[in-house]
């Protein structure tokens, strides 16, 4: 009987170490979402070019637009705005950091507009989102134009999640077909226990 | 006559020599594969990026072709109706270059898919080697040059499962 209780306890316990998160202050937060060891930030390298895809949590994303801080009224409300969705930054550069990719290997101003084009209205077309057994397509897209400032070029990505889940649960898969440099799709996966050890915010 | 212990001797070198030739069977036997054959025409269809691209390619294709399809009924009604003979010419145009465009896409999106699939297989190939320690990983395309190859060095279905898990987790 004493070992039968022994045994519920140390089960229990278990059970209460897995429920509970761990829990980050911002600047460890904003460290774990960007360090690649903790999965969220995932990258591809493809003849020379790099592709970094960034999953934002929620909190994450708040942080960046408030710069760096938790204590605006609007928290809860844009927390609100952004429950049911996932978010991502597509990245790519070349490695060896020369040029940007608007730029890259062309030989004229049309190609230059050609390629602008794309990013900025079709690049959306070519990007999906496997979110469990449903693949999903791009609710919002925005090319950040850095006006060949720096050699990273951005691409942010919303989706709305299926069947009305509040945040990101189930194992994503993500996929971008690059049709400029031809170095075929693009794919990231975060699997479920990425998404469930990410740390609670606290401020 | 052979004494008592000459032939326990004897006996002795004789089981010696057994066992150090079933060690030294085993021992060749145990080295790690230096070389490895990978029918390429199986890795390249088995690769999962590859049917997929396939597949995006093949809607573009349909929808083009489907376009064919009505200006080619619109030509053959035309026809068989008599309007006026430069409506006629200019939708026996419009199916003409609509047709040569197709073929043209086709091949481009052939050749694109080839482009793309390689660009991923090859360096996929080179980890794959370095990490299993081989010294060359020969690929069989059918086209002779390998003529016989037994099971022992084929790693295809390896390969192609290490290159596939590579494509979803993100390489």
């Amino acid at each position: 009987m004493r070992k039968a209780i022994n045994i519920f306890w140390v089960l229990i316990l278990l059970g209460m170490c897995d429920a509970c998160k761990r829990t980050l202050k911002i600047a460890d937060y904003v460290r774990y979402v960007n360090g690649k060891e903790n999965g969220l930030l995932k990258k591809v390298e493809v003849d020379g070019f790099e592709y970094s895809v960034q999953y934002k949590p929620y909190d994450y994303i708040i942080l960046m637009e408030n710069k760096g801080s938790m204590m605006s009224e609007n928290t809860g409300k844009r927390k609100a705005e952004l429950a049911g969705t996932a978010w991502f930054n597509i990245s790519i550069k070349r490695n060896d950091n020369t040029t940007t990719l608007l730029r890259y290997g062309l030989s004229s101003l049309d190609q230059y507009n050609t390629r602008l084009d794309y990013y900025l209205n079709k690049a959306q077309n070519d990007i999906w989102l496997l979110y469990g057994k449903d693949t999903i397509h791009p609710a919002s897209y925005l090319f950040e134009n850095n006006y060949n400032l720096t050699p990273q070029e951005t691409m942010v990505v919303g989706f709305y999640l299926p069947k009305g889940d509040n945040c990101p649960k189930e194992k994503m898969q993500l996929s971008y077909n690059d049709q400029v440099f031809k170095n075929g799709i693009i794919k990231v996966t975060y699997a479920e226990k990425i998404l469930d050890n990410i740390p609670d915010l606290t401020y | 006559m052979m004494q008592k212990n000459e032939r326990r001797l004897l006996l002795y070198c004789l089981a010696m020599c057994v066992v150090t030739g079933v060690i030294v069977t085993w021992l060749i036997n145990s080295q790690p594969k230096r070389i490895a054959v990978v029918d390429a025409v199986k890795l390249f269809d088995g690769y999962n990026m590859k049917n997929e691209l396939e597949e995006l390619a093949k809607r573009q294709l349909q929808a083009e072709s489907k376009q064919i399809d009505s200006i080619g009924n619109a030509l053959e009604m035309a026809k068989v109706v008599h309007t006026d003979e430069e409506g006629i010419k200019r939708l026996s145009y419009s199916y003409d270059y609509m047709k040569s465009k197709l073929q043209k896409d086709y091949e481009q999106s052939n050749h694109d898919i080839n482009e793309k699939v390689w660009k991923r297989l090859n360096p996929l190939l080179q980890d794959y080697g370095k990490k299993k320690h081989l010294h060359l990983i020969i690929g069989a395309n059918g086209m002779g040059s390998v003529l016989y190859n037994d099971d022992y060095f084929d790693l295809t279905n390896e390969v192609i499962k290490y290159v596939n898990t590579r494509y979803a987790e993100g390489n």
